[in-house]
């Protein structure tokens, strides 16, 4: 395991907690992306050798994840809310202090998944897990939609680290097409949001409580 | 040669006539073409299936990423009839005459191209080989899906559109989790040939996997999966977006999309026991299907909209074929069968409500009063749907849970019989009464009493005429169709 990985590996665990502290609905976006860039780029630190499929795919990730997907929540905050408050359900505190305890879950799987591929390490599963289950804290204790949008991208950059981490050699039109559908999920869900909080003046999950039984 | 032909023509012919759907030129018209290209699609599926039948074997192309076997024939051939019920409804339930809901000409071009792609996307997730193509197909659908949830823009629409865009999609990142981990079960020296992940590499490398990551991978493919199909306890964005969608599209959900997701479980099923060795996999479809049909059977009986009703009798039954595919080979031919009969039936029943609904202005049952009388075609269509969802004889969904029945006391899987058996029955009362107050009785003041076109006819007889068809006799050659899938699931092709 290489030192700028471990490093890189530190610092996302970081936004994580920053993602779960943050109240403003911009700096999440912002860190968010951060997050999903360093994640792009480590496919061409962790390999041996940077193929052109590597480089052809971290260029890929690296614009949707650190450039395009920012960009639509940033214009959608802009276009719908007049709040820019997190607003969550449970507090930042209680937020944070659950957050440690999803760490040491997820540091517990990633010592006990034994994956036969080389190359992964605990480290990194750990984080990917650890990602995974922050991008769900967020969908299920955030009150604003944008934000549960946030959420869902940062269980995607989880899921992406794990991709690296344990698959070698995805066929590159399947991953290809996993980054298009999640652009065009996310374009689909801004759609949603802007229409409910354009037509219904909703921006709040909370209030979509009409439907049940 | 032939074989490339028939894949990427039954492929393609949605997703083009999707497309010029979506830049259909005329204000007039989108909804027509929808429904020719989608007949024409049905056609081309229900040709791969036959394909695939008469020559007994897979076919395949696109160096092995595309092929049919005949569990995909047999889905293929499900859907055709799908589709083209619902195709040919919509013409009723869009019609601008009577009380149909006519679509202006923008929201009807979105709905014809969303409609033929979601088409394309199942099509493509049903011949993929590529276990990760396959995914691609099934998240396709969910976000090509969404926004014919709210065709007709409200609160409660945008609502359902936003619980089921987010429920699934979460879903959805679930079964990649499970492929992904499914991938790292291959080992180091099978990697070369299987990095492709396809499938009937893992199936023929399937006793060399990794079986504790195949078990993970099976965990998060059935819950992710699972999540689509409506299975509970992950059903809860089911009945929204059911009972909030138009007509063809509650159908169309309720009757194919579901077992689509169900479909992705079940390449995984062979797979997975064959790699553990154990019955794992069963179990954990065992258990979702007795959840299912628990929970389906609670929310039934306090239930006072048509739809949501509808969508909970959905998740009955996804859980009753859940349930057979767990019973061995016995179930897996029962499950089948299900999935045909209820496909059949629950588009009669969606169809009826949803048009019923559209002449009484409500779904509401205390409302909806006096079908038979208000309109003679689909109240028919209403009362014998229902008659058939409940298992009454003698409709083919009695001979599919007969036959249910048949593979748990084989499996003796005792608890799970009794579930089925004593949910099924208070199913049975409440349904019945139910569809007894709709059809039965006089008309409510302010209901026109009318009757709709010979379409409407067509759509209501042909389901019915082939579930009873198939209630008292089956045809030998849908029985070597089946036989031929239920082996896929088996592990015996």
């Amino acid at each position: 395991m290489n030192h700028l990985l471990e490093i890189l590996l530190a610092l996302s665990l970081v936004f994580n907690f920053v993602l779960l502290g943050s109240t403003r609905i911009g700096a999440c976006v912002i860190w968010m992306a951060m997050q999903g860039a360093l994640y792009s780029l480590v496919p061409l630190i962790a390999g041996e050798e940077i193929t052109p499929r590597i480089l052809v795919l971290a260029t890929a990730a690296l614009a949707m994840k650190g450039g395009i997907f920012p960009w639509l929540l940033i214009r959608l905050r802009r276009r719908t809310s007049f709040h820019f408050e997190v607003e969550p359900y449970i507090g930042f505190i209680a937020s944070l202090l659950v957050g440690v305890c999803l760490l040491a879950a997820a540091a517990t799987l990633g010592q006990r998944i034994h994956l036969t591929a080389g190359g992964y390490n605990e480290g990194l599963l750990t984080t990917a897990f650890f990602t995974i289950l922050t991008g769900l804290l967020l969908i299920t204790t955030r009150r604003k939609a944008v934000m549960q949008v946030v959420g869902y991208l940062v269980l995607e950059n989880g899921i992406y680290l794990f991709g690296v981490g344990t698959v070698v050699e995805a066929p590159m039109l399947v991953e290809l097409g996993v980054l298009l559908d999640a652009f065009v999920a996310v374009f689909v869900m801004s759609i949603a949001v802007y229409n409910l909080s354009r037509k219904f003046e909703v921006t709040d999950v909370d209030k979509l409580a009409e439907l049940k039984g | 040669m032939f074989d490339a032909a028939i894949l990427w023509s039954v492929l393609l012919l949605p997703a083009i006539a999707g497309t010029t759907a979506a830049v259909w030129p005329w204000r007039r018209g989108a909804v027509g073409w929808m429904v020719v290209a989608t007949v024409a699609s049905a056609a081309m599926e229900g040709a791969t299936a036959v394909a695939v039948w008469q020559g007994g074997r897979s076919i395949t192309t696109a160096g092995g990423w595309l092929f049919a076997d005949g569990l995909s024939a047999f889905h293929l051939a499900v859907m055709a009839i799908v589709f083209t019920l619902c195709g040919l409804y919509s013409l009723v339930y869009f019609s601008p005459r009577g009380d149909g809901h006519p679509l202006a000409p923008h929201p009807a071009r979105r709905f014809a191209a969303l409609w033929l792609g979601a088409q394309a996307a199942m099509t493509l997730l049903l011949v993929s080989n590529n276990l990760g193509l396959m995914w691609v197909g099934m998240e396709s659908t969910t976000l090509l899906t969404a926004f014919l949830v709210s065709l007709h823009p409200t609160k409660v629409s945008l609502e359902a559109t936003w619980k089921y865009l987010m429920i699934c999609s979460v879903g959805i990142a679930f079964a990649f989790m499970g492929t992904l981990i499914a991938a790292a079960a291959v080992p180091e020296a099978g990697r070369a040939i299987a990095g492709g992940l396809l499938w009937t590499v893992m199936m023929r490398e399937a006793s060399h996997l990794d079986p504790t990551l195949m078990r993970i991978a099976f965990v998060f493919l059935a819950v992710g999966y699972g999540t689509k199909a409506g299975l509970a306890p992950m059903h809860n964005w089911l009945p929204d977006a059911h009972s909030q969608a138009p007509g063809p599209v509650s159908a169309m959900f309720s009757s194919f999309m579901l077992n689509a997701a169900l479909f992705c479980i079940l390449r995984y099923l062979p797979i997975t026991r064959a790699a553990t060795g154990t019955a794992f996999a069963s179990h954990l479809l065992v258990f979702f299907g007795v959840a299912s049909i628990v929970i389906a059977a609670a929310f039934i009986l306090s239930q006072s909209d048509a739809k949501r009703l509808l969508a909970y009798c959905s998740v009955e039954h996804l859980g009753i074929i859940c349930l057979a595919f767990g019973l061995g080979p016995l179930g897996a031919f029962a499950g089948l069968f299900h999935t045909l009969n209820h496909a059949v039936c629950k588009s009669l029943a969606f169809f009826s409500v949803a048009r019923l609904g559209q002449r009484y202005g409500s779904h509401d049952m205390t409302i909806l009063r006096g079908a038979l009388r208000a309109n003679r075609v689909w109240g028919i269509g209403l009362l014998a749907s229902f008659l058939a969802l409940i298992g009454v004889a003698p409709f083919a969904i009695l001979m599919s849970e007969l036959a249910l029945v048949r593979a748990a006391v084989h499996a003796a899987a005792w608890l799970p019989l009794v579930v089925f058996l004593g949910g099924g029955t208070l199913i049975f009362i409440t349904m019945l009464r139910r569809a007894i107050h709709m059809t039965m009785g006089a008309v409510p003041q302010g209901v026109a009493i009318a009757h709709d076109g010979r379409t409407a006819s067509l759509v209501v007889w042909l389901p019915i005429l082939l579930l009873l068809t198939l209630g008292l006799w089956m045809p030998q050659p849908l029985r070597t169709a089946l036989q031929q899938a239920a082996a896929v699931v088996g592990g015996t092709p």
